[in-house]
């Protein structure tokens, strides 16, 4: 489901991941600000996304997900945005929850080796913080 | 002015329903309706149930005197209303309670009205959740700079985060950057990555300044708040924005970097720059006045107060302060100098003595100079200083204690009738010794450039006849004042005399509230506060015995001035007490 009780038909060949990337980069645009749920977690969760989907990830990136996109919905917002931005994340991670930790860890495995080869490449994503 | 203030005596009581609710299991009765931000009735809120119930509930965009705006979502509760059968009738319990339907989802408690049989929840896992969340979301993005941040101390984002938050982040991604040191205006910093778009500073400009300057721009996370491109912040109220700001965002430029929060004494105070009297509260350290903030009084100013008086206190501490009693320009010792001076008044002949004091006088003060008034069949007058008032707070009179000065007999109706007959009397030789208090009699209408810092810009001086050379005529002029001026040079007798902040006292306000003060710094050298040594003077003039505390001082000239009479130093508390005047 996207959010916005809409309903999106993708074949099996698209990128899960990349697909939801882009799904809360949108939302993360449109979130007009006003409420500190929405609008800190809808960026938060593009971000996310958007590491996990250009080679940054981690294993534990799917339950990363889940958590933030569950500080968003359930009435804590001003208007139904934040069950819009966080729904698709709750749903996607649910449904291909394996998608995304393979992602994350199949990241995490070849930085492991580019470190390992390369005498500790920096870290760059968890450097950040 | 008329009669006394329609804010001490509260509104006519209508009869409110009551209705019983709960909070956290606790069963209170509240009314129906309370006043909301404006005063006026309106239904009554979670938040103020809470508040009543002395649980409380964490808020960042709620303040009790803002429109709501129910953006920050920290207050989130959970409640549950009395559940309804399908014939509308109350559901019950086995043991015949009333069954509570829990929401499905929370409220928050600044917006939310309640109705009779609500329960309200702020102690649950959920509410604790909700809060952790809310608290985790304001802090992904912020700079965490509290060692260089001058909110610290006195921050919601720390206490909040203490109290309700978590104490690690598992953030990693980067955080989103915004404007640092913005110049919003001639008072105020805005360092945009530490603002937690509460919107208090917007709300508090539209609506209580009704200045509509400060806005929000971009969207979402990116959210910064900004002026309207081109123009500065800039009204005389902006300073206000900096104490509601529950973070580190608006900083004060006059005060940001100067002291950390923590080492300052707080001291209850008054500000002298208008008749209006806003209460305030003194930060100083060492001897030193560091800020001045507005101190809430419901009768007086509310919770706020004008930049103008707010940054009125830096000529306290000029170096060039009055420190000596000097008699003929020599330094001497209090108690030569007031003996010297009750010998010369006690010699003086029935009307041959004039005194002018001042409206930024205390009460007490006051009173003393009019006590020697009628010893001497004195003839006595303060001085008029007229400004611009404003629609919010800022009184036409500039003086804060005209009214003690009328109500103590030293001026009448219209403060300064008597100058040109003081004037007359010197010229013509019947006044022989004047007595100056706090004011630079010579000084002429000037213009607002030319004003010393003690003066409020936007005042006007009388014009009168007391002119250097007419001083020069008496044969004994006394004066006190604070900071040095032609008057004081023209002294055969100075005695050096204290700014409020650090004396006790009293005023009257425009409105005829009487309001004490306390003490915040040490007077500059041998300067004494003049109430003390005006009862030294008196004591001196009449051989009675003075009191040697502000509080006898203050009750016995209770108990000689009528429109004062019943009030005691004790009873006039914190914030005043209104009499008519
Ligand atoms: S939930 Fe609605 S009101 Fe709140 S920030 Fe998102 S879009 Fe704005
Ligand atoms: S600057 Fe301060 S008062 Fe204004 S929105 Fe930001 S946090 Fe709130
Ligand atoms: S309104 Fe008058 S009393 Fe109040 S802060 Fe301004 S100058 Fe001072
Ligand atoms: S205090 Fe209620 S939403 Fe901010």
């Amino acid at each position: 489901m996207s959010g916005s009780s809409a309903i999106i038909v993708v074949d099996d060949t698209v990128d899960i991941v990349g697909a939801l990337a882009n799904l809360s980069e949108f939302y993360a645009h449109e979130s007009c600000g006003q409420c500190t749920p929405c609008r800190e977690g809808s960026l938060w969760m593009s971000k996310t996304l958007h590491r996990l989907s250009h080679g940054q990830g981690r294993k534990g990136d799917a339950d990363y997900l889940l958590k933030i996109a569950d500080n968003i919905p359930g009435g804590r917002t001003i208007c139904a945005f934040g069950e819009a931005c966080s729904w698709p994340v709750q749903s996607f991670v649910a449904k291909f929850k394996d998608e995304f930790v393979a992602k994350g860890a199949e990241d995490e495995a070849r930085r492991a080796r580019q470190s390992a080869g390369l005498g500790g490449e920096k870290e760059t994503a968890e450097a950040q913080h | 002015m008329s009669a006394a203030t329609k804010t001490d005596n509260n509104p006519a009581p209508t009869a409110i329903e009551m209705i019983k609710v709960k909070v956290d299991g606790r069963e209170l009765e509240v009314p129906r309706l309370s006043p909301d931000w404006q005063g006026k009735l309106a239904p009554t809120t979670m938040i103020q149930v809470c508040e009543a119930a002395k649980q409380d509930v964490p808020h960042y965009c709620y303040h009790p005197k803002l429109p709501v705006a129910g953006n920050c979502r920290m207050c989130l509760v959970e409640f549950g209303t009395p559940a309804l059968g399908p014939d509308r009738k109350p559901l019950l319990n086995a043991d015949g309670t009333a069954r509570i339907a829990k929401s499905p989802r929370p409220a928050i408690a600044c917006a939310t009205p309640v109705s009779p049989g609500m329960e309200i929840y702020t102690s649950t896992p959920g509410v604790k959740q909700m809060r952790e969340g809310v608290l985790e979301s304001l802090l992904i993005n912020h700079p965490l700079d509290c060692p260089i941040c001058d909110q610290a101390g006195e921050c919601k984002l720390q206490e909040y985060s203490v109290d309700y938050g978590q104490s690690g982040s598992r953030f990693v991604e980067a955080k989103v950057h915004k404007p640092k040191s913005v110049d919003l205006g001639p008072r105020i910093m805005l360092d945009a990555e530490r603002c937690i778009l509460c919107t208090r500073c917007i709300r508090f400009t539209k609506d209580i300044a009704g200045d509509d300057k400060l806005g929000i721009v971009n969207r979402g996370s990116y959210n910064t708040i900004s002026t309207f491109p081109g123009t500065a912040f800039d009204n005389n109220y902006t300073l206000n924005t900096v104490d509601i700001c529950p973070v580190g965002a608006l900083t004060s430029k006059d005060f940001r970097f100067q002291m950390r929060v923590w080492f300052l004494k707080d001291t209850k105070s008054i500000c002298t720059s208008c008749g209006t009297g806003c209460n305030v509260h003194i930060g100083s350290r060492e001897e030193k006045i560091y800020r001045y903030t507005p101190r809430e009084n419901e009768a007086v100013n509310g919770h706020w107060m004008c930049d103008e008086g707010r940054l009125n206190y830096k000529w306290i501490q000029r170096t060039d302060r009055l420190r000596d009693v000097l008699v003929h320009g020599c330094k001497s010792s209090w108690g030569e100098a007031l003996r010297e001076i009750a010998h010369k008044l006690k010699q003086a002949p029935p009307g041959s003595v004039a005194i002018i004091g001042s409206a930024r006088q205390t009460n007490e003060e006051l009173w003393l100079l009019s006590r020697l008034k009628s010893r001497f069949g004195a003839i006595s007058d303060s001085f008029p200083r007229d400004g611009q008032p404003d629609k919010l707070l800022v009184s036409a009179d500039k003086n804060p204690n005209s009214n003690g000065a009328r109500l103590t007999g030293i001026s009448f109706t219209e403060a300064g009738i008597n100058l040109a007959k003081i004037a007359d009397g010197i010229q013509g030789g019947v006044i022989k010794t004047l007595l100056v208090f706090g004011e630079n009699v010579v000084k002429r209408a000037v213009s607002p450039a030319a004003l010393s810092e003690k003066e409020t810009t936007t005042e006007a001086i009388e014009v009168h006849g007391i002119t250097a050379d007419v001083l020069a005529k008496l044969e004994t002029l006394i004066v006190s004042d604070i900071l040095p001026n032609e008057t004081t040079r023209l002294a055969h007798y100075l005695l050096p005399g204290c700014a409020h902040a650090e004396k006790r006292g009293s005023f009257t306000s425009t409105k005829g509230r009487v309001q004490k003060f306390m003490q915040a710094v040490e007077p500059a050298g041998d300067a004494r506060p003049e109430w003390d040594f005006l009862q030294d003077l008196v004591c001196n003039v009449t051989g009675k015995e003075g009191f040697h505390s502000i509080e006898g001082l203050f009750n016995e000239m209770a108990k000689s001035v009528p429109a004062f009479n019943g009030l005691t130093w004790a009873g006039l508390g914190e914030t005043g007490v209104s009499v008519k005047i």
